[in-house]
């Protein structure tokens, strides 16, 4: 059984309608505060996603500024990023600085990861999922 | 039911009349809300383990129409759950008689009423008249494996899985979705009775205890030895077994086979046993008279059960030997609960603790106290 690993950020409406989701149909997940991510972990899920660690990035400052109006400094870090002038590596490293740049909610195992709140794609996901171990030691 | 008691001790049918004596003698029990309270709280306090029900649509016949009068397994189970504290309870279902999605669910909530007191007993159907009440007919024998096959395994989903679609020969489902799942963990205790080929298959690859009669001491080790190494080798699972006796315990050796000889050979319903052993397929011409006899009266003693009769040390010897075979319990019965359980908790479990096949009752808080110690 695989274990299923929610970032957010409270205040975040996506981020509570999937906790909510998950909680309500039964699928435990560690819910995990992104400003927690570690180094490691942005590695991790930035070697799963499509097209890098660009995409765990919001994908512009208005909808970033969106769930952290209160951050100004860290918006210019998302053209950088967008620019296509960073490498892989720099924009791992500048997410571990500003983990608020990582958009949420992700929920993943290592295996499989989603980005954002998306119905069908959680359905689908976690269709045949192992939710609860039925098996005797 | 997984405690260090070596013979664990259980009850079958206080759910039903006469549960497992099929006799017209006197007797103060009645398959009633009130008295299955009473015998669990008693069995608490004696530290039993669990009690079995037995499902039952419909009486046998005879003049005791025996089991006839039966309170249905689930319901039973959630209210006795809700008034029990440490007995671990279980449901017997039919399973041509419910959907697996509907029992999945009520055990799940079951189980959360019970504080994870709750197991399933499965049983495919094999008494005509009662299951061609449900849809005109009894399934054939195999057949009957195979649906509760698909049964379960629709069943372990509900408790394990989100979302899930299954197609099978019986079922078709989409988008199966439970919750809450079993509080239990890993999951509510699955046992089965299953004695055929097929029922043994089937019980070695969900199960967690076989039930079943045993004919002598040693067919108790063949049958232990064969479902572990049967269990292990098809499915590489761990099983135990279970069997079933009646008790009848005295100061004397002949108080206990007087009244033995009273509510068995005197006040038997011998017509309704003839009922069952010809249903069980108990044949006349390939056995002894001596045989079929014994066999009869073992079932009118207590659903064919094995015979504890005699005076406690007697009763407990006769235990001591059952647990060197390797079975790792069995279920009692009495004619009269309330009358000769405590005669047998107070004389026959303390010789079995000091045999060491079973420990000393520890004081422990109920399951709910145990739960709110550990969060403070």
């Amino acid at each position: 059984m695989n274990k299923w690993v929610l970032y957010g950020k409270s205040g975040n409406p996506a981020y509570e309608i999937t906790k909510a989701w998950m909680k309500n149909n039964g699928i435990p997940v560690e819910n995990n505060s992104v400003f927690q991510l570690t180094r490691g972990e942005i590695g991790r899920l930035a070697d799963i996603i499509p097209g890098g660690a660009k995409n765990l990035v919001y994908p512009d400052t208005f909808s970033f500024s969106l769930i952290n109006p209160q951050k100004k400094t860290e918006k210019e870090h998302i053209e950088r990023i967008h620019s296509g002038n960073l490498s892989e590596e720099e924009i791992r490293d500048l997410l571990a600085l500003y983990p608020s740049l990582v958009i949420t909610p992700i929920i993943t195992d290592y295996k499989t990861i989603i980005v954002g709140y998306d119905l069908d794609t959680l359905v689908s996901t976690f269709r045949f999922v192992k939710v609860k171990d039925v098996t005797m030691a | 039911m997984f405690n260090d008691n070596k013979l664990k001790l259980g009850i079958f049918g206080p759910n039903v009349n006469n549960s497992c004596s099929m006799t017209l003698a006197d007797t103060t029990f009645k398959p009633n809300f009130d008295t299955n309270v009473k015998i669990a709280k008693m069995m608490e306090d004696a530290g039993y383990e669990c009690i079995v029900p037995v499902a039952r649509w419909r009486g046998f016949g005879g003049s005791s129409n025996f089991n006839g009068n039966c309170m249905e397994t689930y319901t039973w189970a959630a209210a006795m759950a809700a008034v029990t504290e440490k007995i671990y309870l279980f449901c017997t279902s039919h399973v041509p008689t419910m959907h697996p999605i509907v029992a999945s669910k009520m055990l799940s909530t079951i189980d959360d009423v019970s504080k994870g007191r709750i197991g399933l007993n499965t049983v495919v159907g094999w008494f005509p008249k009662e299951m061609e009440m449900f849809g005109g007919t009894k399934m054939e024998h195999d057949k009957g494996y195979e649906y509760a096959t698909e049964w379960m395994e629709v069943v372990l989903k509900m408790w394990s899985e989100q979302f899930f679609d299954h197609t099978g020969q019986f079922f078709e489902i989409k988008d199966g979705w439970q919750e809450p799942k079993p509080s239990q963990s890993p999951r509510p205790v699955l046992i089965s009775a299953g004695t055929s080929k097929k029922g043994r298959d089937y019980s070695a690859k969900f199960t967690d205890f076989n039930f079943g009669y045993i004919e002598s001491m040693e067919h108790a080790t063949e049958w232990t030895n064969y479902m572990k190494k049967l269990a292990w080798e098809q499915y590489r699972r761990e099983i135990n077994t279970f069997t079933t006796g009646f008790v009848v315990c005295r100061p004397t050796e002949k108080e206990a086979k007087d009244f033995y000889n009273y509510y068995v050979r005197e006040q038997g319903d011998w017509e309704v046993a003839n009922i069952i052993c010809d249903m069980f397929g108990i044949q006349s011409s390939s056995n002894t008279a001596e045989f079929l006899t014994k066999m009869r009266e073992n079932f009118i003693g207590g659903w064919g059960g094995w015979s504890f009769v005699g005076t406690p040390e007697q009763v407990a010897d006769e235990m001591i030997k059952l647990s060197k075979t390797g079975v790792s319990g069995t279920l009692v019965s009495f004619l009269d609960y309330m009358e000769e359980m405590p005669y047998f908790n107070e004389n026959v479990l303390p010789l079995l603790e000091q045999a060491g096949i079973r420990n000393p009752i520890k004081e422990e808080p109920a399951v709910e106290q145990r739960t709110e110690q550990a969060v403070y």
